[in-house]
């Protein structure tokens, strides 16, 4: 305080001060009233709010999944074009094959006529690439060996194309001879007379210079016998081979008198020989088909449990004696608490709402073929509903015997509304202000299911969820806001009017991502639709809906054995 | 020291309870600092209903915003001094908070000794509602909150030297009235 404030800070300020410092005065019993009114609206204002974020995020996995659909569509379509093209190219590989024979032999009769500019066709895949041993030839330099199956060949065909068929047998016998370091794969070209069909065969082999060289030639049918069933052809994977398989040629640039051509396109089929698929093929072999995941879900469950609505009979009031089949006791209440009673209960399955729930489960999977998937694993779930109640029952009892009247604990409209209370009378009262009641379901679920899965790009992978769980109700607690009405806890060993053990079906939809080879990541949502009602059948008054739970899955996957490159 | 732990743990419980939303301990916090909260909002507020209306309106405040509590003062300060803020609010939304054009010539009264003990509570806060918006305001913030007048300044967006005459002059304008109602005086002679 400054000098001028303590120079104002008199008698006066000292006295007031004195006097208000620890004075009191009563608001009127309507202010709390109206600031619990602006707290529930606060609250709902809230709950409104959550349920609109959990409605975009609904219709965010609705558009993510019809992006997922298309992709999928997309992908399956790809498929289907290849598949059709590769039928197409094999029909049409046989058509030109006869076209070639001729082709062939008009070059050779060409080249016999002039030995000039032989213009070179895709005879160049149907030479040998290497013949018989010869003599010497292991001791020669690369160049020496070509020129030795050039000469080898143009003993075949015509001495007189012999410099331009050297030229191509020296690109096949380079790329072979690129193979000496341990190379994979070897192309071998073989020809028959009798077909003059082209066989093509990679092995896989690490075999030296001369054991290739020194290999014969099978005849075609045999080399076609001998593909492994692995076998991608680079005409499937390249485009431009396969062009140049469907037309029987090669590019125009290739047409040209470029002597490096040949060698450029066996090198290039070497080359997607060893692709990126392959190689993830090598390692799907290499990994386990098991895999082990864990998984988190916020849900909202609905609990879907009704209770009947009381209605007054006129009988009951104008006390007629009603015919016909006698109606079960109901317990004596006054007027006031019938009314209250059917209150309660409209207002139960007015505000009853579905309430934040969630899940976590531990899953190993088992993969059955390329896209499918058996799952099974653990299960914890906690499902919540809410209600918001104004009403407190009291239920009273008569003992004849010692004709006293004992109470048993106030309970909210739910409990009373189940077959298992009957009372005597029943008294239901109005509270001044709404309270809350939770209603909480722990569970264990032991789930069995199928996965389907599928590539949307290198790293990125859809799937599709469908399976069956048994669902252990582990614990139910009922639980109230306000102190007047205690908790209620049906553990799983006790008398309980909630189904101990539910079956439900689970449906998920979703994206992944590859992490790493063994590790991924997946996100969607997901459906759990009970199959029974929570409450058991001889329980329940009304007739029971079955609960569901509508959320957001995560989970981490990790491939088993799996080197984890 | 020991009742004070017990004291201070209970509140620390029913500050816990009023974070998790428990509308049981809300009701009881409620019940522990309204009347005080309702003779704040009496001193600032003309009527008892608007004082009811802050009185509401804080404690909501207060039980949106009881996570923020940093426990670094009394509950009741910190629960004072939203009450008091929504009271300015309150005031100022009314408009309320204009300057006055008070037509009449104030006696610059000399400081006497106030024995206000005289008065009943229900006097001393007519006398105070009787004050012009602004002037109460600021004597309220001043002479019973403890706040000087550069906070005074910036909580009502006046100057340090706006508040200063405006407490001057509620102060003249309360002594003018304690000195109709002669009972200082009366005392002051009786005194003497």
């Amino acid at each position: 305080m400054s000098s001028t404030d303590k120079k104002d800070y008199g008698e006066l300020e000292q006295s007031m001060w004195q006097r208000f410092q620890d004075a009191e005065a009563t608001p009127g019993p309507e202010v709390w009233s109206r600031i619990d009114h602006a707290l529930a609206m606060q609250e709902n204002a809230k709950y409104k709010k959550r349920v609109l974020f959990y409605r975009q995020l609904s219709a965010a996995c609705f558009i993510l999944f019809l992006l997922a659909g298309s992709a999928l569509v997309l992908h399956f379509k790809q498929d289907q074009e290849a598949a059709l093209l590769a039928t197409t190219t094999q029909q049409q590989n046989k058509t030109i094959a006869e076209p070639t024979e001729t082709g062939n032999a008009t070059i050779a009769d060409n080249s016999a006529s002039s030995s000039t500019s032989p213009k070179p066709g895709n005879y160049s895949l149907l030479e040998p690439a290497a013949n018989n041993s010869l003599p010497g030839y292991e001791t020669q330099e690369t160049p020496t060996i070509a020129q030795a199956q050039t000469q080898n060949y143009s003993r075949d065909l015509n001495e007189t194309n012999a410099a331009p068929r050297s030229e191509r047998s020296y690109a096949i016998a380079q790329s072979n001879y690129n193979a000496e370091n341990n190379t994979s794969a070897t192309i071998k070209a073989g020809t028959t007379e009798t077909t003059g069909l082209v066989a093509a065969t990679i092995v896989n082999e690490n075999k030296t210079e001369t054991e290739t060289q020194e290999r014969s030639y099978m005849p075609a049918g045999q080399a076609i016998a001998n593909v492994p069933a692995d076998y991608t052809s680079p005409a499937t994977i390249n485009p431009l081979l396969r062009r140049n398989a469907v037309l029987g040629t090669t590019t125009p640039e290739s047409k040209s008198d470029d002597p490096e051509a040949p060698h450029t396109q066996t090198g290039l089929a070497l080359a997607l020989n060893k692709t990126e698929e392959s190689d993830k093929k090598e390692a799907a072999v290499t990994a386990s088909r098991w895999n082990v995941g864990m998984g988190y879900g916020s849900t909202y469950f609905t609990q879907n449990i009704n209770i009947p609505g009381y209605t007054v009979t006129p009988q009951q009031i104008l006390k007629v004696p009603s015919f016909g089949p006698p109606e079960p006791p109901k317990p004596s209440m006054s007027v006031e608490s019938e009314e209250n009673m059917r209150d309660a209960r409209i207002e139960f399955k007015e505000n009853t709402q579905a309430a934040m729930s969630f899940n976590v489960d531990a899953k190993a999977g088992f993969r059955i073929g390329k896209r499918l998937k058996m799952l099974t694993g653990l299960g914890y779930s906690q499902n919540s509903s809410k209600t918001r109640s104004s009403y407190i029952v009291e239920q009273f009892l008569f003992n004849p015997r010692t004709n006293e009247r004992s109470k048993l604990k106030p309970t909210t409209v739910f409990l009373p509304s189940l077959d298992t209370f009957t009372t005597d009378s029943v008294s239901v009262v109005k509270t001044k202000q709404p309270f809350d009641v939770d209603y909480s379901y722990q569970m264990l679920s032991v789930p069995l299911g199928m996965q389907v899965e599928g590539n949307l790009g290198q790293k990125w992978y859809w799937y599709a969820t469908g399976s069956m769980a048994v669902n252990f109700l582990m614990q139910t607690t009922i639980k109230s806001s306000v102190p007047e009405i205690e908790s209620v806890t049906y553990s799983a060993t006790d008398d309980s009017p909630f189904r101990k053990v539910q079956f439900s079906g689970n449906l998920g939809m979703g994206v992944g991502k590859r992490i790493s080879n063994a590790v991924t990541v997946s996100v969607g949502p997901e459906y759990r639709s009970f199959f029974n009602s929570m409450l058991t059948d001889d329980k329940a008054v009304a007739t029971q809906g079955r609960p569901y739970t509508l959320g957001l899955n995560m989970g981490v996957n990790y491939i088993l054995g799996h080197d984890g490159k | 020291m020991k009742l004070l732990s017990s004291n201070k743990s209970e509140e620390e419980k029913l500050i816990e309870g009023c974070i998790a939303g428990k509308r049981d301990m809300q009701r009881l916090l409620y019940d522990l600092y309204a009347k005080k909260m309702m003779m704040v909002c009496l001193r600032y507020a003309p009527t008892t209903f608007e004082a009811e209306d802050i009185v509401q309106e804080g404690f909501v405040k207060v039980f949106s915003n009881i996570q923020n509590f940093k426990r670094d003062c009394p509950l009741e300060y910190w629960i004072r001094k939203i009450i008091v803020n929504t009271a300015l609010k309150h005031l100022r939304q009314k408009s309320l908070l204009t300057v006055s054009h008070e037509s009449e010539e104030v006696e610059n009264l000399s400081s006497g000794d106030y024995n206000l003990n005289d008065y009943s509570m229900d006097e001393l806060l007519s006398i105070i509602q009787s004050l012009a918006p602004r002037y109460r305001m600021v004597f309220n913030l001043y002479a019973i909150e403890g706040y000087n007048h550069k906070e005074i300044g910036e909580m009502l967006d006046i100057s340090e030297g706006t508040s200063k005459s405006q407490y001057s002059r509620a102060r003249a304008i309360l002594q003018s009235i304690l000195a109709q109602q002669d009972k200082p005086y009366k005392e002051h002679v009786i005194n003497r």
